[in-house]
């Protein structure tokens, strides 16, 4: 009877291509044209400070770090891109017609993180 | 229920970001990034506190779907805000037929100190998160500091168990997709749905990725398709049904919509009728379904009645998540104006979150499928709990 209380927790938990996942998410940003950005450092010349991803990832209200899509990078600075996150094959108002008569875009519209 | 403090382990970040919680920061606004996932301290319950929440959290879920059937059967939904008779229709449908519409989980939150009744705060049954940390980093920590000790936290096991139990009600011949949205910055919602998808695998189901923004409509089929404009038969969507239903392919989802057994070209999990159990309504129609249950707090549609000056009251907004939206009323404080808030609202008696050497505490109860599965422990400064909480694990000793 010593072994008889009953156990709540899992036995085992095996995270498969999560972990690597992770790791992957962690080691490095997922699109290569997405940088994070001062975005007090404006320089006419120069554009916006790149500062490090952590500055943009934990935030929902950023004061700081904020994403700048595309531009072109010199040394520490990127200048010609946007804050504004490029849609995928998407433009305009209830999404895009592309080839094959497919259009997408029709669901998301901006809200952010979806749970609560 | 009691408050430890413990040093945490050392590389605890990078370790609990190789077990999937990529979001282990936060940013504040004062723009400190301090810890979601803080090990600092920790909870410890006896086993017979959380048998006790167990059959509550088994009563509560029961209560709800007992709810939905009431809605459903008596026709409520302008009561939850749905107004549109299609959407109405498709939830109504969805809950008949609800034995063939394969549905996963569930987060009730819970106010809860170790001493009377826990009493419901909230159900997020649609879109629920922080699933990641209570099911992978929280065991792991047990593993590592607690070896052999015991924790409230099957949902590894559940999961896969509810998969694999419903595996028979997904379409046949196409994986089950699973969306998240792109826009969701952080990452959380990202690693929610890789953390489901993981264990539909680990089920033995063919599954696939894929953002929500992603999805395409093709007007020839009249088919929703993936990126290779393969048929989308089904998806785990981690995005709710008050926006699948608004947004410009919601004329698509209901066109296309296979509520059970093949009756659309594609399901989505969770199902239509979840709508009805995350809807803050809800708590008030309990209410009066159920008045003076131990585990609910008196809760209203029409306005705060007397809680607005004995106990005060908060006002939450029907569809709000991560408490936005969230205003709280003490005593007297509206007395000369208890104005109705202009969304529609529920009206639920303020019961303060416990605090725990000063940090406020919110119980987050997983159930999968039908059964309680697990335990998450949210801690925040104030009495919202908001997207600045952090995420603190617990132990049964």
């Amino acid at each position: 009877m010593a072994d008889a209380r009953r156990q709540l927790r899992s036995g085992t938990v095996v995270l498969g291509g999560m972990g690597l996942l992770a790791a992957a998410l962690t080691a490095c940003s997922s699109d290569p044209d997405k940088r994070c950005v001062d975005r007090d450092s404006y320089n006419l010349t120069k554009g916006y400070k790149v500062v490090s991803d952590t500055n943009c990832k934990s935030t929902k209200a950023s004061a700081d770090g904020t994403w700048y899509y595309g531009g072109s990078k010199k040394g520490t600075w990127v200048e010609g891109g946007s804050f504004t996150k490029p849609r995928k094959a998407s433009s305009g108002s209830g999404g895009s017609s592309g080839g094959h008569g497919v259009s997408r875009g029709g669901f998301g519209s901006g809200k952010g993180s979806s749970g609560g | 229920m009691e408050r430890h403090t413990i040093t945490p382990r050392p590389g605890w970040q990078q370790t609990v970001e190789e077990q999937g919680l990529i979001y282990s920061l936060t940013r504040h606004p004062d723009d400190s990034l301090r810890p979601y996932w803080d090990e600092s301290a920790y909870y410890s319950f006896t086993l017979a506190e959380v048998e006790a929440l167990e059959q509550t959290v088994e009563e509560l879920h029961r209560m709800w779907l007992a709810a939905a059937d009431h809605i459903v059967t008596t026709g409520r939904f302008a009561d939850l805000g749905i107004t549109d008779r299609r959407v109405a229709e498709a939830v109504a449908e969805a809950w008949r037929r609800r034995t063939e519409l394969p549905s996963v989980y569930g987060r009730f939150d819970l106010r809860y100190d170790g001493t009377g009744p826990a009493k419901l705060l909230e159900y997020n049954a649609d879109t629920p998160t922080s699933l990641v940390e209570a099911a992978s980093p929280q065991w792991f920590w047990m593993e590592e500091r607690f070896p052999g000790a015991d924790q409230w936290n099957s949902l590894h096991e559940r999961l896969i168990a509810a998969w694999k139990k419903q595996s028979a009600l997904l379409p046949p011949g196409s994986p089950l997709y699973f969306a998240h949205s792109s826009d969701d910055e952080l990452g959380e919602d990202l690693m929610t749905v890789a953390y489901l998808k993981e264990t539909a695998e680990q089920a033995g189901l063919d599954t696939d990725w894929i953002s929500m923004e992603e999805i395409g409509w093709d007007a020839l089929s009249g088919r929703f398709v993936d990126n290779q404009l393969r048929f989308i038969r089904s998806c785990f969507k981690l995005y709710p049904w008050e926006w699948l239903t608004t947004d410009a392919f919601a004329g698509h989802v209901l066109d296309t919509l296979d509520n059970g057994g093949g009756t659309g070209t594609t399901l989505w999990i969770e199902p239509a009728w979840k709508m009805l159990l995350s809807n803050k309504a809800l708590l008030a129609i309990l209410w009066e379904l159920h008045p003076d249950h131990p585990n609910l707090l008196p809760s209203y549609l029409d306005g705060p009645h007397d809680l607005a000056r004995t106990t005060g009251y908060v006002a939450k907004p029907l569809l709000g998540r991560e408490g936005a939206g969230v205003t709280i009323h003490e005593p007297g404080e509206s007395a000369t104006d208890p104005r109705l808030r202009e969304e529609p609202c529920c009206y639920q008696e303020l019961a303060p979150l416990p605090a725990f050497d000063g940090n406020h505490v919110v119980l987050g109860a997983w159930v999968v499928e039908d059964e309680p599965a697990g335990l998450g422990i949210r801690e925040s400064s104030g009495l919202i709990t908001d997207e600045y909480a952090r995420f603190l694990p617990h132990v049964i000793l």
